[in-house]
């Protein structure tokens, strides 16, 4: 379950001070696939940041897996996510110098327990990646480095998955495709996904839509 | 995957940066090594030698030079003393033994070494260790013989029956190791010695030798000389050319080179060194302190060279935290992205710290190895000038030092890694470049 109530997060420049997020009270149940809307700059990806405890609200709370975020230590945070979160980014993020199998071992890299080598080859095979193993992300085509990215996202079986933009890179049979394979994991494993995108057509296919702007 | 693996995968992605710092590490290591390991060791194998006699006597001179010519076979005789100094010398309280030496000659760039046959007795090198034969043995020629011999030649009238009644005994070669072996010799070879010792010029055709022993190596000058038995230099042409009774001075070629002493324990040595010192036709050297001085010297060049090392080891450690640093801008987002992952910004500062280490002690690894390979030819090349064996051994200090530029590797990466640990994780992955 993933609770916020009365968090507010506030922007700063030299200039002035913005409100990016601020919202009375939302409740996400486990399992639960919502899409996140919003215009740009409505504070989607901060949204995502605080829930995965990368930023700090300025006030309110958060509590994400039985956790209460706001009250942890940036390391306690961290180590949180590690365990707790998986990422998935629009333009993917893979680091270059490493495999595909490699990138996706850093998903379990930080997380309490071993890294699981075979798990990591069992989630790309999954994906249908198992003749690309070995290959660096500049080998592989948009739609298998979205699937690396994906693999890497959930190896680590984590409670909540975070999508920002997953498609917004991909044509519209790619995009399907890792939408299929979010969903799958969704069912397989019951992690709660929360995707910030723009997409309405993709918006609908989530069980929930909340507009951040009118969480206000 | 493991942290020490995205720091050696993040090393290789920057090979030749990475490879020409770590270059630079092993650079100033290997010099700072190859520099210290080398006087010392060196120190070490000429005090070696120089524990063959506790006190050296000859002409007023220079010390060093005294010492040089007579135990290290290097440079030229400063002068003669005379027979009745030796035996007045000789005849001192404290006197342990002493063994007349006559130097000038040489065999295919060998030097010659006039001594008695007390030198193969007396003489011992590093822990009582008494000059072994690989074959053969001494030749038979005491310090007494010789003393009686000498006076016979020298003391007026016609020599010639002497010399061939002489002849038989004493020319005769015990062969330091090295020569035998560079000049495969052996027992019952006949050497010719030349004239002269840095450009050796006529044969002495009337003064072959037999060869009648080979000595074990033993690590010092001993093993590059010849000996022969002392009598025999005054006989061969055109040596103890002077005619009269009166030694003439230095330059008179009936005198003897040196004398090699030891003395007997207590305060005979200082008691000794002055009486020598305060006559006018010899002074009397202790050898180690010629060597300690000698080393002194060197020294100070040592300590400059070893200081510029130390500062080639700096500039290479900033090198290293440059190189790095130039990555960060490139590297932000992967920052970024392992923190979204989960790792910790103190996780970050390490990976960055331990890439500047790895490359620091890989550089110091390879700087090791370079000492090592270098401290070989020259050690060689040393022993082949001097004769000196180098005792050389890697230990804790070259571990000291490997250790020391690793931390200070770590220490230089952390100003690349604080900017690694500050990097805004949530901005970075807000940008989709």
């Amino acid at each position: 379950m993933i609770e916020l109530k009365n968090l507010r997060k506030d922007y700063t420049n030299e200039n002035n001070t913005s409100q990016i997020v601020n919202i009375f009270h939302l409740r996400i149940e486990d399992g639960e696939k919502v899409a996140l809307m919003g215009a740009s700059g409505s504070g989607k990806t901060t949204f995502l940041n605080l829930i995965s405890g990368l930023v700090n609200a300025d006030s309110g709370e958060i509590i994400v897996a039985d956790q209460s975020l706001c009250s942890l230590s940036e390391a306690r945070r961290d180590q949180f996510r590690a365990n707790n979160i998986g990422y998935l980014f629009q333009s993917f993020h893979l680091l270059d110098g490493y495999s595909a199998l490699e990138n996706v071992e850093l998903g379990m890299l930080f997380a309490e327990g071993v890294v699981n080598r075979q798990q990591a080859i069992d989630e790309l095979s999954q994906l249908g990646l198992q003749d690309r193993l070995n290959h660096y992300p500049s080998q592989l085509s948009v739609g298998q480095q979205a699937r690396v990215a994906l693999a890497r996202a959930t190896v680590n079986r984590p409670r909540v998955i975070l999508a920002d933009e997953p498609t917004g890179a991909l044509d519209s049979s790619n995009a399907d495709e890792v939408i299929k394979l979010l969903f799958d994991h969704n069912e397989r494993h019951g992690s709660t996904i929360v995707c910030a995108t723009h997409d309405y057509e993709l918006a609908a296919k989530f069980d929930r839509t909340i507009n951040v702007s009118e969480l206000r | 995957m493991n942290i020490n693996k995205i720091v050696l995968r993040n090393v290789q992605r920057r090979k030749l940066s990475s490879t020409l710092t770590a270059l630079s590490v092993a650079l100033g290591v290997a010099l700072y090594i190859a520099i210290g390991t080398l006087r010392e060791a060196s120190e070490k194998g000429f005090q070696r030698t120089a524990a063959i006699c506790d006190t050296i006597v000859g002409a007023k001179g220079d010390g060093l030079q005294l010492s040089l010519n007579t135990l290290y076979h290097m440079g030229l005789s400063a002068g003669n003393i005379s027979l009745a100094s030796f035996q007045e010398i000789n005849n001192l309280d404290g006197v342990a033994w002493s063994i007349p030496v006559a130097l000038g000659d040489s065999y295919r760039g060998h030097r010659i070494v006039g001594v008695s046959s007390e030198f193969f007795e007396r003489v011992m090198v590093g822990e009582n260790q008494n000059l072994d034969f690989a074959q053969g043995e001494a030749f038979k020629h005491t310090t007494p013989e010789f003393v009686d011999a000498h006076h016979e030649l020298f003391s007026g009238g016609d020599h010639s029956h002497d010399h061939h009644q002489l002849h038989n005994n004493v020319f005769k070669a015990v062969l330091g190791a090295d020569v035998a072996r560079s000049l495969n010799l052996s027992v019952g070879d006949v050497i010719v010695p030349s004239h002269g010792v840095e450009s050796a010029t006529e044969q002495h055709g009337d003064a072959k030798s037999e060869v009648v022993g080979v000595l074990l190596a033993t690590g010092t000058p001993i093993d590059r000389a010849i000996y022969i038995p002392i009598l025999a230099y005054y006989l061969m042409e055109g040596h103890g050319v002077e005619d009269g009774p009166e030694f003439v001075g230095a330059r008179d070629a009936r005198g003897l080179s040196a004398i090699m002493m030891s003395t007997k324990a207590g305060f005979y040595r200082q008691q000794i060194f002055r009486t020598v010192n305060n006559r006018l036709d010899a002074m009397a050297i202790f050898p180690s302190v010629e060597m300690r001085k000698l080393f002194d010297i060197i020294g100070s060049g040592d300590l400059i060279l070893r200081t510029i090392s130390l500062m080639v080891v700096v500039v290479a450690l900033i090198g290293i935290l440059v190189s790095i640093y130039n990555t960060m801008g490139s590297r932000r987002k992967e920052f970024a992205v392992l923190r979204a992952m989960g790792a910790s910004r103190k996780a970050v500062l390490r990976i960055v710290s331990l890439e500047s280490a790895a490359i620091a002690g890989g550089g110091a690894v390879l700087g090791l190895v370079f000492a090592a390979l270098t401290i070989g030819v020259l050690s060689s090349q040393i022993h082949a000038f001097s004769g000196v064996s180098l005792n050389i051994s890697a230990g804790v200090p070259e571990l000291f030092i490997f250790i020391g530029v690793t931390v200070a590797g770590a220490i230089a990466g952390l100003v690349p890694a604080l900017e690694a640990y500050r990097t805004d994780a949530a901005t970075q992955l807000s940008s989709n470049a």
